[in-house]
């Protein structure tokens, strides 16, 4: 498959009451086999119907990729490690990786996504994580170094600038905005909280709402690794 | 998968977790009544057969190494009497400040966090504090919240007698407890485990 910009935005709508909660990727894998043989027999065909991004009526149980088509995940230009070495998403090919937007002064949702990534952790070890802060204001290099060491080595936090942040996310969907509240604790976060999970391959599967079991991720990985 | 009703019923160390959890709580309740003599009565009888009350069920907090960050604490509180009481502060010698929140996700998909005066908690109903939702925020943490170590926290309620609970630190949810909202508002009552 030929690579793309990374400036394609996903084309389906994230309303997450239209994401079914349970999908197997052997439907996924199907699907992209599907559309590989459309590929191979008529190249000139423009779309597969077996890969429509929109779920239908009984289409939707066989495809559930709320993502829209497997395609190149976009890549995330500007972000650094918080040792400030720039990251290449290419640089985990071989890998599963699942991938965030969040933020660290996030007290609920956040956490409780890294405890999923932890419950996916048991079962695929070799799972790399990236965590994009869309909190660079205190997110800074410094505090991620820090935030790290309790972290396992397979998880990668990235920050940096508000813009290179801002594009990355529009580049997967994401959304986010400050919040200012009245709680000791600061101004928050409101983000879209989506997993993402990019195969080995480095193309972009599927995204999981906030709350999806991990043993519901780890057994789409685990296809994933058989294949 | 499908569940017609949540139970208390958990795999393995978990379970004992909740068990203990369970007793500890009622313990707790029991002890703050002012009929001395509930508390032996209390540890051997299921709730059904207390006296109506607020019990306290599966809190927990979850680990956070770094004291710059908030801490969150996560329970059921089942309230058996007929009439409705609300939790409105709460407060722990971990913490500087304890707040309400509650985390919430707009039709566009996006999550934010609200701080909330008070979590509601109905006649013969629970008020179910848990990820993603209801939750007791610890901020500016005096002490790591390491795994394995326990956190009191006293809480405070509109109507009942304030009590102090043990939500024992952990790095996951004690069961599935981010996908219990389903069916998390059932009475709850009728479904004791190891109260036989």
């Amino acid at each position: 498959m030929e690579r793309q910009m990374t400036d394609q935005r996903p084309k389906t709508s994230r309303r997450a009451d239209t994401m079914p909660r349970s999908r197997t990727i052997a439907a996924l894998l199907f699907a992209l086999i599907a559309t590989m043989a459309v590929g191979a027999v008529g190249g000139a065909q423009e779309a597969s119907p077996v890969a429509s991004p929109v779920p239908t009526e009984g289409a939707a149980a066989v495809i559930p990729s709320p993502i829209g088509d497997p395609r190149p995940a976009p890549e995330l230009v500007g972000l650094v490690y918080p040792d400030l070495t720039p990251f290449d998403l290419a640089d985990l090919q071989g890998s599963p990786i699942l991938l965030y937007f969040g933020y660290t002064h996030c007290p609920d949702v956040c956490p409780a996504t890294l405890g999923e990534l932890f419950g996916v952790w048991e079962e695929a070890p070799d799972m790399q994580a990236v965590y994009v802060t869309v909190d660079p204001e205190r997110d800074t290099p410094e505090f991620l170094a820090e935030w790290t060491r309790y972290l396992p080595e397979n998880l990668h936090a990235l920050t940096g600038s508000p813009g290179a942040i801002r594009r990355a996310a529009e580049n997967f969907g994401v959304r986010y905005a400050r919040v200012e509240t009245t709680s000791t604790s600061g101004y928050t976060m409101s983000h879209t909280a989506e997993l993402y999970l990019i195969d080995k391959h480095g193309q972009l599967l599927l995204s999981y709402p906030f709350g999806t079991p991990a043993a519901e991720i780890a057994a789409d990985i685990a296809v994933l690794q058989a294949d | 998968m499908s569940r017609s009703k949540r139970r208390m019923s958990m795999p393995g160390a978990s379970a004992a977790v909740a068990l203990s959890l369970t007793l500890g709580a009622v313990g707790a309740v029991a002890a703050s009544d002012d009929d001395g003599s509930s508390e032996a009565m209390a540890s051997a009888e299921p709730m059904a057969s207390m006296a109506p009350g607020l019990y306290v069920q599966e809190a927990w907090t979850r680990e956070s190494p770094m004291l710059d960050l908030a801490g969150a604490a996560y329970m059921v509180i089942h309230n058996t009497t007929d009439g409705d009481d609300a939790l409105i502060g709460a407060s722990s010698p971990v913490a500087e400040v304890v707040e309400l929140h509650l985390s919430s996700m707009d039709d566009e998909g996006m999550m934010s966090m609200a701080q909330v005066q008070e979590i509601p908690i109905p006649a013969q109903a629970d008020a179910v504090l848990k990820p993603g939702s209801y939750h007791i925020m610890l901020i500016g943490l005096l002490e790591p919240l390491t795994e394995g170590t326990d956190v009191e926290i006293t809480l405070e309620f509109a109507t009942a007698e304030p009590q102090t609970i043990t939500a024992p630190v952990l790095a996951e949810p004690p069961m599935s407890a981010m996908d219990m909202d389903m069916d998390a508002m059932d009475d709850g009552m009728d479904d004791e485990e190891g109260d036989s």
